[in-house]
């Protein structure tokens, strides 16, 4: 059995998504399902609750301390946003936190991916996207395919770390020559089993292109960026520190004024700063 | 920053580029802040190999056509150049790539 397959077999014995995500995926898409059910499906689990209301609370949303309940997080940030918060927290809860390899611990691949998710967000505010509920999200689970290899191969992910290092080369190239197969393909398959949105699929898939095809959409393009952005500034670790060359099809998407990521440096910082605490610890 | 230079009439190259005939537009300094060969010196092939053996990455010439953008200079030494280039392999080619590279620049600059 080759390493895809074994990737590929490991991910299908992953047990279901966790239920609360799927009950409230339900309720969500019910029309009849009012803001109390909703919310007592989230709130049968405290230490997500818990998590959710100080996520709401951080500055990512701007609504500094004034959400003190779950209804209320569902008013203000939306039913979608709240979902995409619990769904972020179950799912890195059903990760271990201890396959480390040389270099690469999955806290700090969670604080890139949380630091991607910041950044893209605030990319897609800063672009006058209506509708950003799904831009943390996406940034979030962009390199889940790194954390499928951590848990199922960490041996073999220690020779990927160090081909990094030998040849300078980017972490995705290095993983095909242990594994057959990228990041971006393990984290499809996992995708895949999980019937994640397609949307996320497409971002999981295609993050380093910045391109599905020959196009893109604001979405992609944002998260493309938004790894960059976060290579530069040292949010968390992803394996390797060099910062990836934009596509430039993303800039005709994006259709950004100069000076504006400059601008917004600051606000990603203590976003980032404030999100990881609340969603790591 | 060690140095600030006439933005129009200097660039910043890398060693592997300079070829005899260069002007220096600033000293070339070792990491411990001695002179190796000042300002104004016209560089030869000599130099050139001198520049590989002594480790110098890249160094500031005196230029008509700068290739490197005015702003991008500003906040340039050898230190930022020398970390930024094992990271980066790419040239920013329009303002918002400019903004990554300057974004860059700021946050190594910080960390040193």
């Amino acid at each position: 059995m080759d390493f895809s397959e074994k990737i590929r077999s490991s991910v299908n014995n992953l047990p279901t998504l966790p239920t609360i995500y799927s009950q409230l995926s339900q309720a969500i898409e019910d029309p009849l399902a009012t803001n109390e059910k909703i919310a007592k499906i989230i709130s049968a689990d405290q230490t997500s609750a818990f998590k959710v209301l100080k996520v709401a609370n951080s500055p990512l949303y701007g609504l500094h301390g004034k959400i003190d309940s779950i209804s209320q997080a569902l008013i203000y940030l939306g039913h979608n946003e709240v979902k995409n918060i619990v769904f972020s927290l179950s799912i890195m809860k059903m990760f271990s936190k201890d396959k480390n390899v040389r270099g690469l611990r999955p806290v700090d691949l969670w604080a890139h991916s949380i630091g991607v998710g910041v950044i893209t967000r605030n990319i897609g505010l800063a672009i006058g996207e209506k509708n950003v509920e799904n831009y943390f999200l996406a940034g979030v689970f962009h390199d889940i395919g790194k954390i499928i290899f951590l848990e199922f191969a960490v041996k073999e992910y220690q020779k990927v770390m160090e081909l990094v290092i030998e040849k300078k080369c980017q972490i995705k190239d290095a993983e095909k020559e242990v594994f057959g197969i990228d990041h971006a393909t393990a984290g499809q398959i996992l995708a895949d089993k999980w019937r994640i949105p397609q949307y996320i699929q497409d971002i999981i898939y295609n993050h380093h292109m910045g391109q599905k095809t020959k196009e893109t959409n604001t979405l992609l393009a944002s998260v493309h960026l938004g790894n960059i952005v976060a290579h530069i500034l040292g949010f968390g670790f992803s394996g390797d520190n060099l910062i990836p060359q934009p596509n430039p099809i993303i800039w005709g998407v994006l259709k950004l004024r100069r000076g504006t990521i400059l601008s917004l440096k600051d606000k990603f910082i203590d976003d980032y700063s404030h999100t990881i605490k609340m969603m790591l610890m | 920053m060690d140095f600030i230079w006439n933005k129009m009439a200097t660039r910043i190259i890398y060693t592997a580029d300079i070829y005899a005939g260069m002007e220096l537009a600033e000293s070339v300094k070792n990491l411990y802040g001695q002179m190796l060969l000042s300002a104004g010196t016209m560089l030869t092939e000599s130099h050139i190999s001198l520049f590989k053996t002594w480790g110098i990455e890249a160094v500031v010439i005196n230029s008509d056509e700068p290739e490197v953008p005015a702003d991008l200079t500003s906040a340039l030494d050898f230190e930022t150049m020398t970390i930024l280039k094992k990271r980066m392999n790419w040239t920013p080619m329009n303002d918002q790539e400019m903004d990554l590279f300057n974004l860059a620049v700021q946050t190594i600059s910080k960390q040193k």
